[in-house]
């Protein structure tokens, strides 16, 4: 046993050995064994036979020359460099656009959902409404009086969605006649929220002019937001004039709005996904070849 | 090459966009380099576009070589840095081969008892070839090693540079060298000696000479 071990860890130093890459010490003790290992040693002229083998091997000639023209730079970096940088720069700005749409979305989700509790179900529905009409209340500064029973929400809407709340609520006068058609206009999400729009005349009124949130077709994210909010926000506040009451009632609310939310986010999040992969696999694939 | 040659000189004209320099340095490599890339891809037109490839590749980013600080003087680190663009070019085209496995020339072909031909035998690699029955089986048993080791066998039998260059050229430690280069050598000559009915006599021959 000890004399294969011997062989084995011996046999590694060989090669080595041919190119003087061993030690002092390594060499002699390699050369001891050598001269009472006759397979040892020959395993050595037939590594030695090998290499030299190689060494012998005539070297192609060049088959013609390969100096650079000035073409060949500027072709290539015409066609290889410039679209890299493009191509990661769109992939960043629609990374961080992906971003930033599932923010919003995210603090919609959280505006409207948490505070009616994890159901989304009818009986959590008067909460969620409110706080969705506050927050389009706030955004045209006219505060109800009922607005004081409930924390204002605005800081966090306002703060992380107050490009979609000045989208919103610019074009969603309180007036609004074409309500529904906003509502089928706007694409993506909006759509499914804003569906029910127009069905049925509002069964209640109240004393409030609350705006009409028409959701706005400028984005499918800002549209979710102001479909639901418009979706739910005409339960308990539906509008004082009859003009108002057709395009703004509501049939079907219950949690369609929350499972919209539900399916953008977690189309945002995998096309976030997906581009942030994009992004570290093209830079590791150009790190690699750099020399 | 000639006594005009100044290599680091040309090296620090060419990193100042001089395309003439840069290519008297192209003139001195072109033949190693291509050999090198023939060795690896075993097809002189794989090995002629990987070659002007890594030229290319080379002059667009001369302004970021440090000369060889690392050992070896600058010339070594040059070569080395050449080397290192031309072997990741011969790894792109290997890669690009597995992704389009009919057209591979990287595995072996064939039964193991018979040295297969080479396959589309283009007029450099048959010279080669021709010189001798062992040049058809080595051209075979470098083809059948894993690149890695038959990169380190390349640079190292083939091309002559030392184990410090090689571990520059391949961005490994030396140790890591050491293995790959002892690797490699046992399996060529695991397949020399299963495949050449002329090595005996040759084996004969070199452990007279030394």
């Amino acid at each position: 046993m000890h004399w294969l071990n011997k062989h084995a860890r011996l046999r590694h130093k060989l090669s080595p050995y041919i190119d003087d890459q061993l030690t002092a010490s390594e060499t002699a003790a390699l050369e001891a064994h050598l001269a009472s290992c006759d397979a040892c040693r020959r395993r050595l002229d037939e590594l030695r036979a090998t290499v030299s083998a190689l060494h012998e091997q005539p070297q192609a000639e060049a088959p013609r020359s390969f100096a650079i023209t000035p073409g060949m730079i500027e072709r290539k970096s015409a066609a290889a460099a410039r679209p890299l940088p493009a191509l990661g720069l769109g992939m960043r700005l629609a990374g961080a656009g992906v971003a930033l749409a599932l923010a919003i979305v995210v603090v919609g989700d959280l505006t409207l959902g948490d505070n009616g509790g994890a159901s989304p179900q009818a009986g959590s529905q008067p909460a969620e409404e409110s706080r969705a009409v506050e927050m389009f209340s706030d955004a045209e500064t006219s505060k109800s009086s009922e607005s004081g029973a409930y924390p204002p929400p605005s800081g966090n809407a306002d703060s992380s969605t107050t490009q979609s709340n000045a989208g919103a609520a610019a074009p969603c006068p309180p007036a609004a006649a074409p309500a529904a058609t906003g509502g089928g206009a706007a694409g993506g999400a909006g759509t499914t929220a804003g569906r029910g729009v127009g069905e049925t005349p509002a069964p209640s009124a109240t004393q409030q002019p609350a705006p009409s949130s028409t959701p706005s077709p400028e984005s499918p994210n800002v549209a979710a937001i102001c479909g639901n909010a418009s979706g739910g926000a005409a339960v308990p506040i539906a509008p004082q004039t009859p003009e108002n009451a057709a395009p703004r009632a509501t049939a079907d609310n219950d949690g369609g709005g929350i499972s919209t939310l539900r399916i953008a986010e977690i189309a945002l999040a995998g096309v976030l996904v997906a581009i942030v992969a994009a992004i570290v696999l093209e830079a590791a694939m150009r790190r690699r070849r750099i020399a | 090459m000639g006594a005009d040659f100044d290599e680091p000189e040309l090296i620090a004209l060419s990193r100042r966009g001089d395309l003439a320099a840069f290519n008297l340095l192209v003139e001195h490599y072109q033949r190693p380099l291509y050999n090198l890339c023939l060795r690896m891809l075993a097809s002189p037109e794989a090995a002629e576009d990987a070659t002007q490839e890594a030229f290319i590749a080379a002059c667009r980013a001369i302004g970021r070589f440090r000369g060889g600080a690392e050992g070896g003087g600058r010339a070594a680190g040059f070569r080395a840095w050449l080397f290192r663009i031309g072997a990741n070019a011969c790894y792109d085209e290997l890669r690009r081969r597995r992704a389009r496995p009919a057209a591979s020339l990287d595995e072996p072909r064939g039964p193991s008892g018979r040295v297969p031909d080479i396959e589309n035998p283009g007029p450099a690699l048959a010279e080669i070839a021709e010189t001798a029955e062992l040049g058809r089986a080595l051209q075979e048993a470098l083809r059948a090693l894993p690149s890695d080791q038959r990169l380190a066998i390349v640079l190292c039998d083939v091309q002559g540079l030392d184990y410090s260059e090689i571990a520059q050229v391949m961005g490994v430690s030396l140790g890591t060298v050491k293995s790959r280069i002892n690797r490699g050598r046992s399996r060529l000559r695991a397949f020399l000696l299963a495949h050449g009915e002329l090595l005996p006599s040759r084996f004969r021959q070199t452990s007279g000479d030394r």
